[in-house]
């Protein structure tokens, strides 16, 4: 696809202010520079590098919404622009992280505020190891300030509630003397929809994106710049979540990713080649991204700061409208890092929430909670932003998905007993009547007097503070360690060539202040950089798992059928159907495996494919109906074949191929199924090339018969789609595999079991450690059954031994990549039987290497229902029993292992 | 046999004609089968004067024991493959018969290039699959701790209260709240940039 200048997604929409192109296939680009994330790192880092020439795909996980989309209603606005609808916490549920999703990331959802980064934090990170120098980040923060307008907010502008915390800073001595309180600044401007709205409008809506298009964000100013700039190649795809960076020997090579619809729907898929990959995914994400695709291993995700922040408010006689005008529009700095306060410390910030969120923060419940929402016009809130120290984690889940750890340390949590002390009495300086606590075991006090009983609260009972979080910063941190730190001070991640991490997962420490300008500020400087830097590289074109002619396995059926459509069937290539003549895998013969590609080369037969869809009844073909075809050339024009499901023995459909021309299809080969019942259907297919083939199967009377489904086959496919054979001939062959040691299977792996068809979603992780000579084994099925298994490394296998009676073998085949077997112990057939005949009644089985069960096969036996019983020769296989010379049989699962870091 | 030819012209909405248009004609076998399932009958693309002809004959659709009478519907696609419209469904019940051929005269307005792109529009507010699948992503990052049990419990109290009662517009007259200053539907809603605070 290559239409320059657009935004993609898959949300349909009448009205948009820039070019908006919906999705309806895959896409596969090559480009200069793939950006994943379009906040406030990645929105300037891709404007910058389109218009200095290169060509730019810029991937977002949220929609694009303009202003005008922009309700100011809660209940709306923050499932369709905040990451998760809102529902972000911390893994124990104590803080809420507030983080946008959505074209423009949290800029769109901020409330504006831009502060510089201070000098002392340039300082300590200097110290830290980072190596930009405060003339460069005054350079940058000049040439960003001015593009968002970043202005001081005007005495006209602050509201009432800024003005009381106003007042209340001028009344309060610290030691005797006066404090440090100042109006904060802002990016707001003229809006770039509404040409009578000069610069803010003072709704108060700020963090559920800006209706009037005033507030500078990302989306009306980089990407709107980039997007309208002729001379850029600049390409916004929304609605994409990026799977996975690939990479190889430290060269990023590209990115996979999936767009998903608005009902969380896997829609389409893209691949991005690249000459460079940066990922501006926002802490948290960034870090799990990097998790995803083993990237800087054991170093992601450490050092996660969240800027938590409780919030006190003053109940006052008179009314505040505190929700009228700028939410966050003053700050008192006494107690911050912008007041030279070095470890720790808070800014007392100003700010007011809507109704809904503020139902959600007072932190009572019933007639007490209805009591104090109905005071709602009469209260002054302010927030304490404290500088947490970097002791969170990113970890990623069972899922994939991220997992934050995080809790509050000492220094912080006295920090905000501290905090929390002054602002309360502050606000009684200046005569509220009582104040509102973010605390639940103090959620109000009516005198300056009780102030040190919420104190004592928050430090012995912090878990009952409601918290929330906008600003993680870290996971990714910065500096000259490559031990320690996973990107160097050009945002380069270590040990690659062409991988950028930027955004505030690098920021070495938390910040302090509000984050936005500094993001942008370290965006620009690596934008420059990058430029200065550019070396020009060969892309190495790749269809990633995106529907392609020559990769139709990755098709939905309707992409196949499309294609089938309008492929043209090379009839050349008929002879070329014919498949080896032994019925048995013979390596290098008419079996192969490339470890590098991890593919495997099977000419037993043609294997088939059924689309991707994720729908129950095409997962119920995949697992459950998966097929080969066998071609034997009996002279030029005819072919004769069988079509034979994996999972039974008896089924062998015997048809004849020949090529013909099909009103409607052209010159296509019909498959004629000679024996009846099969005889009812047909088959079109169209070789695409001497290993691919797109086919429609029909049910009735040739050309007229109903079309039942696309599929595609072929001679050449991943290991993703592994067969039971092949897993067992790459775990038996000592060429292919070896037993490994317990310190190459260190890491994580993930493992998917093995049908015929396709391997299944996850199904197990296991967890290998290596310390102090010991091998340490943890696993977890499904995310619900965990344990520890016993290593031994004797034999040709790795073996993990647990209580259960059965064990794992295991041997791998590329550092990467590893195939295992779940087995019972080897019995004789009469212990097992009743074990195997109760789960036969339950779970179709598939024999493999064993006729034992295939002679008293009778009609009668397989229409005998008991329970939920099916006939055995039908249905998933992913249960597999074996026999050995002894006639002994154990039975169990194929997996295969996928290294995850 | 039946032979059938459809005809049209695809123009804009100022009857400028759209060239290099993919089409493609489907049979609808919507009431029993999945859409991915349905007859392709034939395609084509639109020439210079937005014109355009499919022809196909009955044995393209006619299965052994469904009706015997095509139910059409275009696809349009861009250049790129896109689809950019996909027409209402025609059942053709008797049509012009002359030399054998059935006529069947389909033309399509499309109001510009970019108006093409529109299907139906996405639900953008209250959309409860929009919000179940984000919260889906939540499962497995919250590790619950029995200890925790009242304290999570009370979360979940407060934010279905806040939900059910904040989010209500009467309860904001209530308590005073000003609300929202622009129309649920600002995108369908003539309204202005003015709060009523400051009227």
């Amino acid at each position: 696809m290559t239409m320059t200048n657009c935004i993609y997604g898959t949300e349909i929409f009448e009205k948009r202010r820039e070019c908006y192109k919906i999705i309806n296939t895959d896409v596969t680009c090559n480009v200069d520079v793939c950006v994943i994330g379009s906040g406030a790192a990645g929105a300037i880092l891709g404007a910058k590098l389109a218009q200095s020439g290169m060509s730019v795909v810029v991937l977002e996980r949220g929609p694009y919404y303009d202003g005008e989309s922009m309700n100011q209603r809660e209940a709306d606005m923050i499932p369709l622009l905040w990451k998760n609808a809102g529902a972000n916490f911390t893994s124990n549920l104590r803080i809420a992280i507030a983080q946008g999703s959505c074209l423009g990331g949290s800029t769109v959802i901020n409330d504006a505020v831009c502060f510089r980064i201070p000098h002392l934090v340039v300082e300590q990170w200097e110290k830290m190891g980072v190596t930009i120098s405060k003339a460069e980040w005054d350079k940058a923060n000049d040439e960003v300030s001015n593009r968002i307008n970043v202005q001081e907010v005007t005495e006209e502008e602050l509201n009432v509630n800024a003005k009381k915390l106003r007042e209340a800073c001028k009344k309060y001595l610290n030691d005797g003397k006066p404090i440090v309180h100042t109006n904060n600044h802002r990016n707001c401007g003229p809006s770039l929809s509404d040409n009578s709205l000069k610069s803010c409008v003072k709704c108060g809506f700020c963090h559920l994106g800006c209706h009037y298009d005033t507030k500078q964000s990302m989306l009306v100013t980089y990407i709107h710049d980039a997007l309208n700039d002729d001379k850029a190649d600049y390409n916004a795809y929304c609605n994409c979540r990026v799977d996975s960076i690939t990479h190889d020997n430290g060269i990023a090579t590209g990115v996979n990713g999936t767009f998903i619809d608005s009902k969380g729907s896997e829609a389409y898929r893209i691949r991005v080649n690249a000459k460079a990959v940066i990922v501006s995914a926002g802490a948290i994400a960034s870090s799990n991204l990097l998790q995803k695709s083993s990237i800087g291993g054991e170093k992601t995700g450490k050092g996660l700061a969240l800027h938590p922040a409780p919030f006190v408010m003053g109940l006052f006689e008179e009314e505040i409208f505190g929700n009228r005008g700028i939410p966050m529009s003053y700050t008192c700095h006494e107690f911050g890092v912008t007041n030279e306060v070095e470890k720790g410390g808070f800014l007392i910030e100003s700010i007011f929430l809507p109704v809904f969120q503020m139902a959600l923060a007072i932190p009572t419940l019933g007639s007490d909670h209805n009591r104090m929402m109905q005071n709602y016009n009469r209260y002054t809130m302010a927030g304490i932003l404290s500088r947490d120290e970097s002791v969170g984690k990113v970890l990623i889940s069972y899922s994939g998905n991220p997992k934050v750890v995080y809790n509050l340390s000492d220094q912080t949590i006295e920090d905000m007993a501290r905090g929390m002390g002054i602002l309360a009495k502050m606000w009684f300086s200046i005569g509220a009547k009582s104040v509102i606590t973010s605390h639940r075991d103090v959620p109000e006090i009516g005198t300056k007097a009780d102030i040190p009983k919420l104190k004592d609260a928050v430090r012995e009972n912090p878990d009952n503070l409601m918290l929330g979080s906008a600003h993680p910063q870290g996971g990714n941190r910065m500096g000259n360690n490559e031990k320690e730190c996973v990107v160097d001070s050009d945002c380069k991640v270590f040990g690659f060539d062409n991988l950028y991490v930027c955004d505030a997962s690098v920021f070495p420490t938390a910040l302090g202040v509000n984050p936005q300008l500094t993001v942008m500020a370290l965006a620009a400087i690596t934008a420059d950089k990058i430029i200065k830097n550019w070396k020009d590289r060969h892309i190495l074109e790749n269809y990633g798992t995106t529907c392609h002619l020559t990769q139709p396995r990755y098709c939905k059926t309707e992409q196949l059928s499309e294609k089938f459509a309008v492929v043209e069937h090379k009839e050349n290539l008929f002879r070329s159907l014919a498949n080896s003549d032994d019925k048995k895998i013979i390596i290098d013969k008419n079996w192969k495996f490339d470890p590098n590609g991890l593919k495997i080369y099977n000419n037993l037969y043609w294997k088939g494919f059924y689309g991707r869809d994720n729908d129950l009844m095409t997962n119920a073909l995949r697992y459950f109906g998966g097929f080969y075809k066998r071609f034997r050339q009996v002279d030029n024009g005819r072919m004769e074949g069988t079509t034979h499901p994996f999972e039974t023995q008896v089924v062998n459909a015997k048809n004849i191929a020949t090529q013909k021309y099909v009103p409607g299809y052209g010159k296509v080969i019909h498959l004629e199924y000679t024996e009846f019942p099969y005889s009812t259907a047909y088959d079109l297919l169209k070789i695409v090339d001497e290993n691919t083939i797109i086919g429609k199967a029909f049910l009735g009377p040739f050309a007229k018969g109903r079309e039942l489904f696309s599929f595609s086959m072929s001679r050449v496919y991943d290991v993703n789609f592994l067969t039971e054979e092949d897993l067992l001939t790459l775990f038996h062959s000592d060429q292919l595999s070896h037993k490994p040691s317990e310190k190459e299977l260190v890491g994580t792996w993930e493992g998917m079991l093995v049908s015929d068809s396709s391997l299944s979603p996850r199904s197990q992780i296991f967890y290998f450690n290596y310390e102090d000579g010991e091998i340490d084994m943890r696993y977890s099925f499904a995310n619900m059954l965990t344990g520890r298994s016993d290593v031994l490394t004797e034999g040709s296998v790795l073996r993990l031994d647990d209580p259960t009676p059965f064990h794992d073998e295991i041997r791998m085949v590329t550092p990467e990549f590893a195939v295992g077997v779940w087995m019972s112990e080897w019995s004789s057939k009469d212990t097992l039987q009743p074990f195997i005949d109760d789960l036969r009644r339950y779970f179709p089985i598939k024999i493999s290497n064993s006729d034992i069960f295939e002679t008293n096969v009778s009609l009668l036996d397989r229409l005998r229902f008991r329970g939920i019983r099916l006939p055995k020769e039908f249905g998933s296989s992913f249960l597999h029993v074996e026999e050995n010379e002894q006639h002994e049989t154990r039975v169990g699962l194929l997996y295969a292992l996928k290294r995850m870091s | 046999m039946i032979k059938y030819l459809i005809k049209g012209k695809i123009t804009d909405a100022s009857n400028n004609a759209i060239n290099n248009l993919n089409i493609q004609a489907m049979d609808s076998d919507q009431e029993w089968f999945e859409d991915h399932n349905d007859d392709l009958l034939g395609s084509s693309k639109t020439g210079t004067d937005g014109s355009f002809e499919i022809t196909f004959d009955d044995s393209t659709f006619t299965d052994s024991w469904s009706e015997q009478k095509p139910e059409i519907y275009l696809i349009l696609r861009n250049e790129n493959g896109q689809i950019v419209r996909r027409t209402e469904r025609v059942k053709i019940e008797s049509y012009d018969n002359t030399n054998g051929t059935t006529s069947i005269p389909i033309n399509i307005t499309l109001d510009s290039i970019e108006k093409m792109s529109v299907q139906t529009s996405t639900d953008l507010y209250w959309n409860n699959d929009r919000i179940l699948s984000a919260f889906s992503s939540v499962g497995d990052t919250i590790t619950f701790n029995n200890s925790d049990f009242q304290r999570n419990f009370g979360l979940l109290i407060s934010s279905i209260n806040g939900w059910l009662i904040y989010t209500n517009e009467i309860i904001w007259k209530q308590i005073g709240y000003d609300g929202p200053q622009v129309p649920r539907n600002p995108l369908q809603s003539h309204h202005t940039h003015r709060l009523s605070w400051d009227q």
